[in-house]
């Protein structure tokens, strides 16, 4: 397992150039957010929530300031670099479980295993498949699973690689109440378990409450 | 609802761009063949009527002139009731100044009148019936009376009665019947016709009417062996005398003056007669006319070559129209002389009892059509000539006949065109399938990437209707935009490639409805391909489309089996028409008036394969995809375990990709295949006509002697290898056990022809052609039959037979020779040769030296050493002894057929470049496609680290799968393709063509396709960079 990381975003802004002007979606945010600990990223519609989810993964680069995630200046790395952090050190997990269609379950978390090694076993994602419960469906595909079913195994393969820093984008938000308040738990006990850094963000307020804290986001920046 | 489908077209450019290219070069390529056979048929029309020496003959029946008329009268001229008699009164009336001899009288009366039996008198005495019918209608046949002889300026009368079976309003207007003919005339005359026209006055109308360039004179006849004379020296060969005018010589320059000049008062003599005669201009010689006590004594102004002279010596036998039989002896004098001297000495000979004259004079006038006037479609130019054809023979009718070469020329090239026109055709429906293909392949992608859309319309209300409309809608804009656009591309392309010249030599009209053809084609087939597929897509719930794998069941093509039904019935169609010798049609000729014979079903084995052939290559695909072994339980490596599994449970995905490549590059490999056959065949044929790469003929004007050794000095640089030839038309007879007959024999030295000649094994019946060539070598008195020859004299190898060897010469000789060998054809004469026998052995027995010609074999066969060696010829041996050098590169403008003067190379080109850019299209189709479609999962590996390079790996891992596998599946499928169409090129080619695999022309086109997907695929990772992962990873 890698360590638990801190994230901090010092002054950092992310523009847009627009037919209609400048959108400033992240607009000079400073925070931190300690190793170990989760956070709740709320806030309406377009406030900037999933840019800045987006900027600490480094699938996308600040207009202006600097994101740091551990040892590593995230912003400051090329693309190369930001894709071995995510590979090796970040989980993500989305609204939509974004499963490779043609992999099977387990396939699709151990997918995230052979982006690190060229020999990826199935050991660990057929135990992480079945502790999700999930043990009757590792050789389904995406399509034969339920809408729970899918965003376990999309939770499985962010957490398959025990990433030190795990980031989810409403991960509960297209899920029933129930199979939502089982992926929460799910995060929520890796992280504890394993001591990672979650960051998600959410608009569910009951969700957030769960976390260690919240940040509220307006027109982005932090309100 | 238009406004918003217009700016989702224009908003959405890439889609739009994607799903127009594909529909305008499908339909691009479809109409730019029908402006290239609009722009051919010109082609067609100047090359069928190149070669043509004359283009109408009218030729005087009588060309000794009519001196004997018949006058036919019948009274009373009012009413007649039945039972009634009327008189019929015949008067022959000799004007002239010579008797007609065998003078024959026809007649019967006109229905209702009927003959009164023992009624018919001469001078007024009774003549009795003949059997007991009419004396002037005998028997069954109704032959007319023999009346001897009629002396000049006298007259015969016959009356007789005529008996109306019924009421006759007008005896006066019944059509009378009767004829007149005498030995002198053969050809019976109306009774009733008026004076004859004067042939220099047939000339004048004829000159007059519209269409009608020029209207020349022309007379000739033959005479016999000794009649050309200078002092003490006689040409022993027969004799032909022309007459015709300067401006004649002016209007065919294939006559060509020497020496001397063309004058009124004197004569101009062949070379070969002045050779034979020793004399030079201001000499005279003495011509011996049948009938006339006297040579004809005349100067000599000057020396002609008419060697090449086609208007003077092309056969007038309708058997063998047009076919150049050459008198080397000929002998050029004024009109004048021929009217005022030869035809009254032929008419006072043939007036003589007991004198058989074998020829007669022939007159004719030659008419040149005005070409520039004709139209450039070979049918309408037809309808042109017949027309002016029609004018002519309204001068003077009854008086003489026509020859009207030009409209059967063109009558030939009428019916090739169509011929050509239907091939073409098929060569561009391809065009219309790709497009059809491309834009259902475009239109699949296109409702795949509006799924989102369409939900959101459906959630702001939109309901079914709405969206159907505007479906309707884009898909017209889209086809009719790709359809005028392909028309446009068509006409620039044709235009690039024949040059404005040819094309804009068809009419406009023609080039209108052709555009409008290929964009209302274009139109509909694409707007349906388009339209299908977009319906089909609204009819799915939207969560049904999203499941990619579940969506894609198999279609229905596969289900039914169509690829294989449709193969079977290719195989079906191939084996009926290879049995009922569909292929075997016989090679034909404008020259002979025959038209190329190819049945369009021919054409639909090679489509139907072209299609079932990437079908069945697409199943195939499937199925091995379906076979890829995956490394469970391990995942293997990134790229290549993705893509297995990929490949492997969706193979569906890359079909269309393979179908679409497949097709294109399989329509690119049969055209290149096509084209290399064609080529080649083309040049065999030409080496075959030529007889080698090189044809070399001693001038008519040189004076030396040609022995085989003369050879010698024919071999400067660039030509490898010389072998005389000796070949007279009908010099020989060739004396069978139960038959005998004329033959032209070709005598050649076995090893040197063997060397230079284009010999093949298969011109020889049951043996190769080295070994017939050592048969001959081996045997001196050995001899090659024609195969037809062999059958009709009842002939086979091993026969003796005898043969009269320099038939007509002083020389000629009986040998006993045998026949060691049958052939089908023989290189250098493609009019056939009837026997071929070893030069040594003839030259022993003639003792004739002379080579006809002589073959030679070129070191370099390219164009540029052709060129090469016939320059070196010319510089060399040329400048020393005047020669002819025919090369096989000057042949490929003689071609048999006027469909092979279709202009197939720029065909090619046009087929090629819309090969290459619709390979392009449809793997940039593909890959934008595939892009379109996985994106997310491009951009999610991304997002889940995967490099850059990884990803780029997979997208171009799998478009290169897709191109390689269409490209081999295309390979395949083009070849058996082309292999099938190349089978309709036999009819218009002397020997049968191979197909011939154009390695490096389909390597080429390979390696293009394979670029264009590489590039495809690069340019797609470029914009997958671009794509914005944060929001793209959110959509639901």
């Amino acid at each position: 397992m890698s360590a638990a990381a801190d994230i901090s975003l010092d002054s950092v802004s992310r523009h847009y150039e627009t037919p209609g002007g400048v959108v400033r979606a992240v607009d000079g945010i400073t925070i931190g957010i300690e190793a170990g600990s989760s956070v709740a990223i709320t806030g309406p519609s377009g406030c900037g929530k999933s840019t800045l989810l987006g900027l600490i993964g480094g699938l996308d680069v600040p207009s202006q300031g600097t994101v740091t995630v551990g040892a590593h200046r995230v912003s400051d790395l090329d693309e190369r670099e930001r894709a071995r952090i995510r590979r090796d050190e970040l989980g993500l997990v989305f609204q939509s479980d974004n499963l490779l269609p043609f992999l099977t379950a387990v396939e699709n978390v151990m997918l995230q295993l052979a982006l690190r090694s060229r020999d990826a076993g199935s050991e660990r994602a057929v135990s992480l498949l079945d502790r999700l419960g999930l043990a009757g469906h590792r050789d389904k595909l995406p399509d034969q699973l339920s809408g729970g079913q899918r965003q376990r195994v999309a939770v499985a393969r962010a957490l398959v690689h025990e990433p030190a820093v795990i980031l989810a984008d409403e991960p509960t938000g297209s899920l029933d109440a129930e199979s939502a308040a089982g992926i929460l738990e799910l995060l929520l006990d890796v992280q504890h378990e394993r001591g990672a850094t979650l960051v998600m963000v959410t608009h569910d307020l009951g969700v957030a409450a769960q976390l260690d804290r919240t940040l509220a986001l307006r027109d982005g920046r932090v309100a | 609802m238009l406004t918003y489908v217009w700016r989702d077209l224009v908003r959405n450019p890439r889609r739009t761009i994607a799903s127009i290219a594909g529909i305008a070069l499908g339909i691009g390529l479809f109409s730019g063949v029908l402006f290239f056979v609009d722009g051919s048929g010109a082609t067609m029309t100047e090359r069928s009527l190149a070669p043509l020496a004359l283009d109408m003959q009218r030729v005087i029946s009588s060309p000794l002139g009519r001196t004997l008329r018949l006058e036919q009268a019948i009274s009373p001229t009012g009413r007649l009731r039945a039972g009634q008699d009327a008189t019929v009164t015949l008067r022959v009336v000799n004007s002239g100044s010579e008797p007609a001899n065998e003078v024959v009288v026809n007649d019967e009366p006109p229905p209702p009148l009927a003959y009164v039996h023992g009624t018919m008198t001469r001078d007024g005495a009774p003549v009795p019936d003949a059997a007991g019918s009419s004396p002037l209608a005998q028997g069954v046949a109704r032959s007319g009376l023999n009346i001897g002889t009629v002396p000049p300026n006298s007259s015969v009368t016959f009356t007789y009665a005529a008996r109306a079976n019924r009421s006759v309003r007008t005896v006066g207007t019944l059509p009378l019947a009767g004829t007149v003919s005498s030995r002198e005339d053969v050809i019976p005359q109306r009774a009733n016709t008026g004076a004859p026209l004067a042939i220099s006055q047939v000339r004048t109308r004829i000159a007059r009417l519209p269409g009608v360039a020029a209207a020349d004179r022309l007379s000739f006849v033959d005479l016999g062996p000794d009649s050309l004379r200078s002092g003490t020296a006689t040409v022993e060969d027969p004799v032909r005398v022309f007459a015709f005018d300067r401006t004649y010589r002016r209007h065919y320059p294939s006559i060509r003056l020497a020496r001397g000049s063309f004058t009124r008062d004197g004569a101009l003599l062949s070379a070969e007669a002045a050779r034979h005669l020793g004399v030079h201009p201001g000499d005279t010689v003495q011509v011996t006319v049948p009938g006339r006590a006297a040579p004809l004594s005349l100067p000599v102004s000057g020396v002609v070559d008419l060697s090449r002279a086609t208007p003077l010596f092309s056969s007038r036998k309708t058997s063998e129209l047009e076919r150049f039989i050459y008198v080397p002896d000929a002998i050029v004098v004024s009109p004048a002389v021929f009217d005022d001297t030869i035809v009254p000495a032929y008419q006072a000979a043939a007036a003589t009892l007991g004198n058989q004259l074998k020829t007669f004079p022939v007159l004719e006038v030659d008419a040149l059509v005005d070409r520039d006037r004709l139209q450039s479609d070979p049918a309408r130019a037809f309808a042109q000539t017949k027309a002016i054809a029609r004018s002519i023979q309204r001068v003077a009718p009854g008086q003489d006949y026509l020859i009207d070469n030009i409209s059967n020329t063109l009558q030939v090239a009428r019916d090739d065109a169509r011929v050509g026109k239907r091939t073409f055709l098929f060569l561009g429906l391809p065009g219309v399938v790709l497009a059809a293909f491309l834009a259902a392949y475009a239109g699949t992608i296109l409702a795949d990437a509006q799924r989102r859309e369409q939900a959101t319309l459906r959630i702001r209300g939109a309901h079914a209707l709405h969206l159907r409309r505007m479906l309707l809608y884009r898909t017209a804009a889209l086809a009719g935009a790709g359809s005028i656009l392909g028309a446009a591309l068509g006409f620039v392309a044709v235009m690039a490639i024949l040059g404005t010249d040819t094309l804009f030599s068809a009419s406009a009209g023609q080039l209108v409805v052709s555009g409008l053809i290929g964009a209302a084609v274009g139109m509909a087939v694409t707007a349906l391909a388009l339209y299908v597929p977009g319906r089909r897509a609204l009819r799915r719930e939207i969560t049904q489309e999203r499941r990619e794998i579940a969506a894609s069941t198999t279609p229905a093509w596969q289900r039914w089996g169509l690829d294989f039904a449709l193969l079977g019935i290719a195989i079906v169609a191939e084996v009926v028409a290879v049995q009922s010798g569909a292929f075997d049609a016989p090679v034909t000729s404008v020259a002979a008036g025959e038209a190329v014979s190819l049945p369009s079903y021919l054409l639909v084995a090679p489509m139907l394969a072209w299609a079932a052939g990437v079908l069945v290559a697409v199943r195939v695909s499937q199925t091995l995809a379906g076979r890829i072994r995956l490394p469970n339980p391990r995942f293997g490596p990134l790229v290549g375990g993705t893509m297995r599994r990929s490949l492997r449970r969706r193979p569906r995905a890359l079909a269309t990709g393979i179908a679409g490549v497949g097709l294109v590059s399989a329509f690119g490999v049969g055209i290149v295949i096509f084209a290399a056959t064609y080529d080649e065949a083309k040049a065999a044929d030409a080496r075959f006509t030529v007889g080698a790469d090189l044809r070399i003929t001693p001038s008519a004007l040189s004076p030396r002697p040609h022995p085989p050794a003369y050879g010698n000095g024919l071999r400067v640089q660039g030509v490898a290898g010389v072998t005389p030839v000796v070949s007279e038309l009908d010099n020989s007879v060739l004396i069978g056990p139960n038959n005998q007959d004329r033959e032209t024999l070709t005598a050649i030295d076995p090893s040197s022809f063997e060397r230079v000649a284009a010999l093949s094994d298969a011109f020889f019946v049951g043996r190769t052609a080295a070994s017939a060539m050592a048969a001959l070598r081996a045997d001196p008195r050995g001899v090659l039959v024609d195969r037809t020859t062999a059958d009709d004299l009842e002939v086979a190898p091993g026969d003796r037979v005898q043969v009269l060897l320099a038939r007509g010469t002083k020389q000629q000789v009986l040998e006993s020779m045998r026949v060691v060998g049958l052939y089908k054809r023989f290189p250098g004469f493609p009019e056939g040769t009837n026997l071929v026998a070893n030069l040594g052995f003839y030259r022993d027995a003639t003792h004739l030296d002379d080579a006809s010609f002589f073959l030679a074999r070129v070191g370099n066969r390219s164009r540029a050493g052709i060129d090469r060696a016939v320059a070196a010829l010319r510089a060399g041996p040329a400048r020393e002894d005047p020669i002819n050098v025919e090369s096989t590169a000057t042949s490929l403008d003689k071609d048999r057929s006027s469909l092979t003067a279709l202009n197939v190379t720029g065909l090619v080109d046009l087929d090629s470049l819309f090969t290459l850019l619709m390979s392009a299209a449809a793997i940039a189709i593909f890959v934008f496609g595939l892009m379109l479609q996985r994106r997310r999962e491009y951009v999610t590996l991304r997002a889940l680290g995967a490099r850059a390079g990884q990803v780029r790996a997979l997208v171009v891992g799998e478009a290169g799968i897709v191109v390689v596998s269409g490209l081999v599946a295309g390979i395949a499928v083009g070849t058996a393709m082309a292999f099938l169409l190349v089978r309709i090129l036999r009819p218009l080619f002397v020997l049968d063509p191979g197909t011939t695999f154009a390695t490096g022309d389909v390597a080429g086109l390979a390696a293009l396709v394979l670029a264009a997907g590489i590039l495809s695929a690069l340019a797609a990772t470029a914009i997958l960079r671009r794509l914005d992962p944060t929001s793209l990873l959110r959509e639901t």
